[in-house]
């Protein structure tokens, strides 16, 4: 038997610190050695147990809580720590997914106590590590925030991921995170929360390993790459097999010391680290991962949904999933180390969308003294993804397919095949940070991060293809290169106050710098679709480049108080700086305050209840103004036929200033019987100073921009809850269940005598008294003469406010107001483990635009079958008279239903657009994720041969298997405008999110 | 210790304010615009000018367009293939709601053009010149365009479908009431005689004229209509045009030509030009082949993203003048000027003169340049409904955002 060991260093820990450290050091030692002279020591040694199943447990950390010394069982489960003082100690006992044990043990002079200690399974998740703000991390058990932790690694052994999105949506309740549409590395929105704020594009700061990243959505559309509507993510360049796990904080309650920016909350990423292995042995660890499935057509389109359905369905196609995956991690006492490569291909389901990612890591983490901690991250991805044309676009393979009634009226089937807007991304993301304990209980650490990524997107169109607006063919290119550096410093020094009183106080300081240059050039007239190289265009088109630099930074401090363990306060406050803040903008603060109340430890416990913990927090952050928000007026140069001239280009106000949001949560957390835990939290927010964009009246010209002022403001609430529970858990049989719900509301309360303001297309409105980008329209119903007969359409709503125009009445919204999930394993004969993740949203509604232009079209079926019923339409006309459609007589409830349908059908009356008649129900329970995994390990033991194959395992897995909607559509969860678009929940011709059906097998020598 | 280190760090965080305030401030300026004051500077006069011009090509041009697809001279079919806009339906339809986006474009740069030149002949009071002649330049064209930025408004905007006007806002936080199009005209007036004493030559002298002769004419003042077209513009001299280039394209060619055909031209005007080569000339047509098997016809006079596009020609003024001789029963004049127009393009005199023969004259000499929606109103000849728009609406922005509306 092989023991881990430790020997107990009473002397030196930082022999090479320099002059000061060196002359401290050498006091210490004089002042230790006559003690050390005397000293009698002892040993302890034992096994480490899991209480339910007796499993011994390698790996478990022992700490000597007094001495800040301990040792690792090894693969037995044993541990030894040798030449301890004799004495009285704490020993903490911890272990990843089991409870924290304490115990207080002695130790005698030359003899050897054996203390064995069974640790608890930690169902809940109480004792795991959390986040909770921008230097503190702690136990789930004493957060004073909701945190949220999505322990990647747990999943990814189930299923393989397109992107990080998959790998947080249904998994933590208050955030959504949805693509725009089916594309394979389409763009993707977060919402968090009840999205509060007005500013921004409501999207949380994502961090990975510190680094501030690039989270934008390219879609290359002003620069002439644009595809209609959807762009590529910049989230779709981070290999999902790399991360640990994920921490959010939802909003600012959680993230008020990010400052400026994390209003809409912090999404921070962990990369896998090499793990120091037990026992002494040296840890080496190969993980191979391949995947191999495909995406496939959800729902086929039929005749209710599509001008030519069949033409429409042929375009898709079971697109090839191929993925290899290889990791390398291990390590010693002084290095530990994580490197892998990834090469995923995806094609999409339908034509000319791919993706050719691969990706490189290696993260290392070094320990040159007891007290210095040092970690590299680095990563290297180069992905390329192919686009198709789509949603509003006269070349899109769905505009061309599901509008009229014969296909291709826009474009030609194999001109649309020829586009293909290409982007090759060249992605490094590497941060360097150390970690140093100068003295007992102080801890600095500083961090650097660099995130840079180099893009560029092409878009040809052949010039044997004819295309409206080209003439012999077209070749666009557009350069992106954005770069990101991330500073962070800090200190945190931990010290009793009194006996029962501990504290902790954390300054630190955070800089952003990001600079961002774009190119594009348009050209037209190749006389060969055989040379596709700029220069060969004989007519120049467009040009242009765009430049943009900004800086942020942050000094913070934050005091925590934790009283006996079972009380915990703290209070922060963040001073904040940024280059876009007017220049007369007064200084920006952000203040939090948070505490904590272990209830069960002052002995409330009802029934069952293990746990009880209350927790409040209250914190404010901000969302910043736009660059050149504080420039009164500024001109840019317009070419012309006359030369280039000068043109207004932004209207702003010296006065801006970021707006405010403030948010106060409260919550319980319980764990009833060890194995259920429960969380609900309720949280209010309140949006000030909002920085509303005035369009000034057209009539003074001055309508090159909106006009920034801060007199918004907005309210939301909600209340997120959280039930898992281990039901079962024997050797052969387990059984889990994790269920999430949320609920959230928000109010525009007011926009400072703004009128309300609208989105591109008319129809989702930031208006005072209405959820935020509600659809706010007008729609018809029918009209009957005095025999019953359609007399044509009158709008539902008419002129209340007397403004002389028809009101405009709220159809819904474009997120849902509830959403939740109900996730399990079942894990049954040993080896089999079933995972199945349903999520569900309801109180949503989209805007079926594809419809409105059916019925311009005159393919919207369900309208024309109407209008043939009432006598409005000739069946032959529209296609019908093979249908022998009944036509009912005026009076009849038939007669009133086709009639009222047809109505309701209309897109303009009286000059308006009627959207409102074609805003749908969007609520959707989708049975999201399912797989099912066989485990060879032991088959491989019993077979003697997992000598070197530590582990085998084989998963079916599926994605989007069933989706339960009323929408007529063929997703409810698409918008046209991608995924950062003021527009949202709007289907124009987008393409729905695919089925995914793919095989792993993972192996680990 | 603790109050070593609480020293140490409230002097770290004092030290990183100034530092922090310098950190985001040295960031690099944009490269692709300036702020307002440094335009104000007379080797910046050129680019304020052609800023101005700039905005008057990408007004005209749509303008033109649309009064075409509101008149009878456009149609906007779907069989016709990508043409898709429903906004372009609306105004075929004369049935055009307030937020109508193609709408929205053409009248927020119509506005802007009004401020772009109200706000170059303000800010050469902030310049020191030099250079007299730039100065005069400058004024000039503040002048010219910033009455027609007015005209352009009278004209072709209007608060309801039947009555004429626009609005103009000196001051952002107090926004101006409609004005009906018969005091706008007047403004325009003034500015284009203000402009008259700064004409660099005479042929510029008898454009303003020619301008100045439409804009009476519309209005209804035929009297000065007659003295402005007498020194108006005469046979051989250029037209005056709106200049495209690649990058601000002529409208014609985007939206209602080879570029992408969403408007084609009634079928009249094609029976017209068969078996007629000088009139196939003068309305140049190309057929499109429709979805449905109707074969089209776009125009076929900007074949170019950068063709030009007349605002104003000797050729109309000819036609004014030949307006206002029947108007004052003087029928022989008005012959001799329509037969010289006629003449110009080859084609055959006319027999006779009438306000019939002149208004068809007109339509086809004024063919895709904004003529026939004003002439359709002033002569009675609506081809649309009686709740139809016969201007562009006043749009749902400014309707929102102006609280005279």
């Amino acid at each position: 038997m092989r023991y881990a060991t430790a020997r107990v260093r009473t002397s030196a820990r930082f022999p090479r610190l320099g002059a000061l450290g060196r002359g401290l050091l050498m006091a210490l030692m004089l002042c230790a050695l006559p003690a050390l002279a005397q000293a009698q020591t002892g040993t302890l040694s034992g096994i480490i147990t899991d209480s339910e199943s007796d499993d011994v447990l390698p790996g478990a950390n022992i700490l000597l809580v007094e001495l800040g010394t301990g040792a690792a069982a090894d693969v037995n489960g044993s541990y030894r720590i040798e030449d301890v003082p004799a004495g009285a100690y704490t020993m903490r006992v911890s272990f990843i997914g089991y409870k924290n044990a304490e115990r207080q043990v002695t130790v005698a002079s030359g003899q050897t106590n054996e203390v064995n200690i069974a640790l608890a399974p930690d169902y809940t998740g109480l004792d795991e590590v959390v986040v909770t703000g921008i230097a503190s991390a702690t136990s789930k058990a004493r957060a004073e925030v909701a945190v949220s932790r999505v322990d990647a690694t747990k999943y990814l052994d189930e299923n393989a991921y397109q992107d990080v999105s998959q790998l947080l949506n249904g998994k933590v309740s208050g955030v959504t995170v949805q693509p725009a549409s089916g594309n394979v590395a389409g763009g993707i929105r977060f919402v968090m929360r009840s999205s509060t704020g007005l500013n921004g594009d409501g999207q949380p700061v994502i961090y990975v390993d510190g680094v501030r990243i690039d989270n934008e959505q390219i879609t290359g559309a002003a620069e002439g790459v644009g595809t209609g509507g959807q762009g590529v993510s910049m989230l779709a360049n981070l290999n999902p097999e790399d991360i640990a796990s994920i921490d959010v904080l939802k909003g600012p309650a959680g993230a008020a010391l990010y400052g400026t920016s994390g209003s809409n909350g912090v999404i921070l990423i962990t990369t896998k680290r090499g793990q120091l292995g037990s026992g002494g042995v040296v840890p080496f660890t190969v993980t191979y991962k391949g995947v191999y499935g495909a995406n496939q057509q959800a729902e086929e389109y039929d005749i209710d949904n599509a001008g030519t359905p069949d033409v429409a369905n042929s375009l898709f196609r079971d697109g090839l999933i191929a993925q290899n995956s290889i990791s390398v991690s291990g390590g010693s006492e002084s290095v530990r180390y994580f490197t892998s490569y990834d090469k995923r291909f995806e094609e999409g389901h339908i034509r000319n969308n791919d993706q050719d990612r691969q990706s490189f890591r290696a993260n290392f983490e070094t320990f040159p003294f007891n007290d210095v901690t040092i970690r590299a991250n680095t990563a290297y991805t180069l992905n390329e993804i192919s686009r198709p044309q789509n949603d509003n676009n006269i070349f899109g393979y769905l505009g061309n397919t599901l509008l009229a009634t014969s296909p291709f009226i826009f474009t030609d089937s194999t001109a649309i095949e020829s586009l293909d807007s290409e982007s090759r991304i060249g992605r490094f993301l590497g941060s360097v940070d150390v970690e140093y304990k100068p003295i007992d209980r102080l801890q600095l650490k500083a961090a650097v991060g660099f995130d840079a990524t180099e893009l560029r997107n092409d878009l040809t169109f052949p010039a044997n293809f004819g295309f409206s607006g080209v003439t012999n063919g077209e070749r666009n290119l557009f350069n992106r290169r954005n770069e990101q550096y991330t500073y962070d410093l800090n200190a945190r020094y931990a010290y009793s106050i009194t006996p029962t009183l501990e504290a902790n106080t954390i300054i630190g300081g955070q800089a952003f710098n990001r600079i961002l240059r774009e190119s594009n050039i348009v050209k037209q007239n190749f006389s060969t679709e055989l040379i596709t190289n700029v220069g060969a265009g004989a007519d120049f088109i467009a040009g242009d480049e765009d430049f943009l630099h900004v800086r942020e930074a942050g000094i913070y401090a934050q005091q925590e108080f934790s009283l006996q363990n079972r009380l915990f306060f703290t209070l922060g406050l963040r001073r904040d700086f940024a280059s876009t803040v007017g220049l007369e903008a007064p200084a920006i603060w952000y203040p939090k305050a948070s505490f904590a109340v272990r209830l069960d430890q002052f002995g409330i416990r009802p029934g069952p209840v293990s746990f009880l913990k209350l927790r409040g927090a209250y914190g404010e952050t901000g969302q910043l103004p736009g660059l050149l928000d504080a420039s009164r007026l500024r001109f840019s140069a317009e070419p012309s036929g006359y030369g280039a001239g000068a043109v207004l280009d932004f209207i702003g106000n010296q006065e801006i200033e970021p707006e405010r949001i403030r948010e106060f949560e409260v919550g319980v957390e319980a764990e009833l019987l060890d194995r259920i835990g429960l969380e609900v939290t309720g949280y209010y927010q309140q949006a000030e100073n909002s920085i509303i964009d005035f369009e000034n009246a057209p009539s003074t010209g001055l309508t090159a921009s909106d006009v920034p002022f801060n007199v918004g403001s907005a309210t939301g609430w909600g209340v997120e809850s959280n039930l898992s529970a281990t039901v079962l858990n024997t050797r052969n049989y387990g059984l889990d269940f994790n269920f999430l719900w949320s609920y959230s509301e928000n109010e525009v309360d007011d926009l400072g005598g703004a009128q309300p303001i609208f989105d591109g297309f008319d129809v989702n409105v930031i208006k005072e008294g209405l959820p935020r980008d509600a659809f706010f329209t007008w729609s018809t119903r029918a009209t009957f003469d005095e025999n019953g007969v359609y007399a044509g359409p009158e709008l539902t709503t008419t002129d209340t406010d007397g403004d002389g125009e028809p009101d405009r009445a709220m159809f819904g919204i474009p997120y849902p107001k509830h959403t939740g999930s109900f996730s399990t394993n079942v894990r049954f004969l040993g080896n089999f483990n079933l995972y199945v993740l349903t999520d569900w949203a309801i109180g949503n509604s989209i805007f079926n635009n594809t419809a409105v232009f059916q019925k311009i079209f005159g393919s919207y079926r369900k309208r024309n079958v109407a209008g043939v019923q009432i006598g409005e339409l000739d069946a032959a006309d529209v296609g019908l008279e093979d249908e022998n459609i009944e036509v009912f007589q005026p009076g009849t409830e038939a007669y009133r239903e086709a009639a009222e349908t047809f109505a309701s059908t209309e897109h303009t009356f009286q000059g308006l657009a009627l959207d409102g008649n074609f805003i749908e129900e969007a609520d959707f329970f989708k049975l999201r994720e399912v797989s099912l995994r066989y485990d060879f390990t032991d088959l491989l033991r019993r077979s003697g041969i997992n000598t070197y194959v530590r582990n085998v395992a084989f998963t079916l897995s599926a994605r989007n298997l069933l989706t339960f909607t009323p929408y007529s559509g063929a997703d409810p969860e698409v918008n046209f405008a991608g995924a950062r678009s003021a527009s949202r929940a709007t289907d124009f011709l987008t393409l729905p999110s695919p089925r995914v059906i793919y095989g792993t097998i993972t192996l680990t020598l | 210790m603790n109050r070593f280190l609480t020293l140490c760090a409230a002097f770290l965080l004092l030290l990183a304010v100034p530092a922090c305030d310098s950190f985001v401030e040295d960031v690099d300026d944009p490269i692709d615009s300036i702020s307002d004051d440094q335009l104000n500077d007379e080797s910046q006069v050129p680019f304020i000018i052609r800023g101005v011009q700039s905005r008057f090509s990408t007004t005209w041009d749509r303008i033109t367009v649309f009064a075409g697809g509101l008149s009878d001279e456009l149609i906007f079919d779907t069989d016709v293939p990508n043409a898709t806009f429903p906004s372009f339906q609306e105004m075929d339809d004369g049935d055009i709601s307030f937020a109508n986006n193609s709408n929205d474009g053409v009248y927020n740069d119509a506005n802007e053009l009004r401020f772009f030149s109200d706000n170059l002949l303000a800010r050469l009071g902030e310049i020191t010149f030099e250079d007299a002649a730039l100065k005069q330049e400058a004024e000039f064209t503040a002048n010219l365009y910033g009455g027609i930025a007015r005209y352009l408004l009278a004209t072709y905007y209007g608060l309801n479908p039947r009555e004429g006007g626009g609005v103009i806002s000196e001051d952002a936080e107090n926004p101006g009431p409609f004005i009906p199009s018969a005091q706008l005209y007047e403004q325009a007036l003034a500015k284009f005689n203000a402009a008259l004493p700064l004409a660099p030559d005479d042929y510029t002298r008898r454009v303003v004229h020619s301008i100045i002769a439409r804009t009476h004419l519309y209005a209804g003042d035929v009297g000065a209509a007659q003295a402005a077209a007498q020194a108006g513009l005469v046979a051989g001299d250029a037209p005056f045009q709106s200049l495209h280039s690649v990058e601000n394209t002529n409208y014609w060619y985007v939206q209602a030509g080879q570029g992408r055909t969403q408007w084609v031209v009634d079928f009249r005007f094609q029976d017209l030009v068969e078996n007629n080569p000088e009139e196939a000339a003068r309305i140049q047509l190309e057929p499109i082949e429709g979805n449905d098997g109707t074969t089209f016809y776009r125009q076929a006079l900007y074949l170019d993203r950068s063709s030009p596009l007349t605002f104003i020609s000797w050729q109309e003024t000819a036609l004014m003048r030949a307006e206002i001789a029947l108007r004052n029963n003087d029928t022989g004049t008005a012959l001799d000027l329509i037969n010289e127009v006629r003449a110009s393009h080859s084609l055959a005199p006319r027999d006779a003169a009438s306000l019939d023969v002149l208004i068809e004259e007109r339509e086809r000499e004024l063919f895709t340049l904004g003529a026939r929606l004003v002439d359709q109103r002033r002569f009675d000849r609506w081809h649309l409904g009686p709740d139809t728009w016969q201007y562009l609406p006043i749009t749902q922005s400014e309707r929102n955002a102006n609280p005279n509306f």
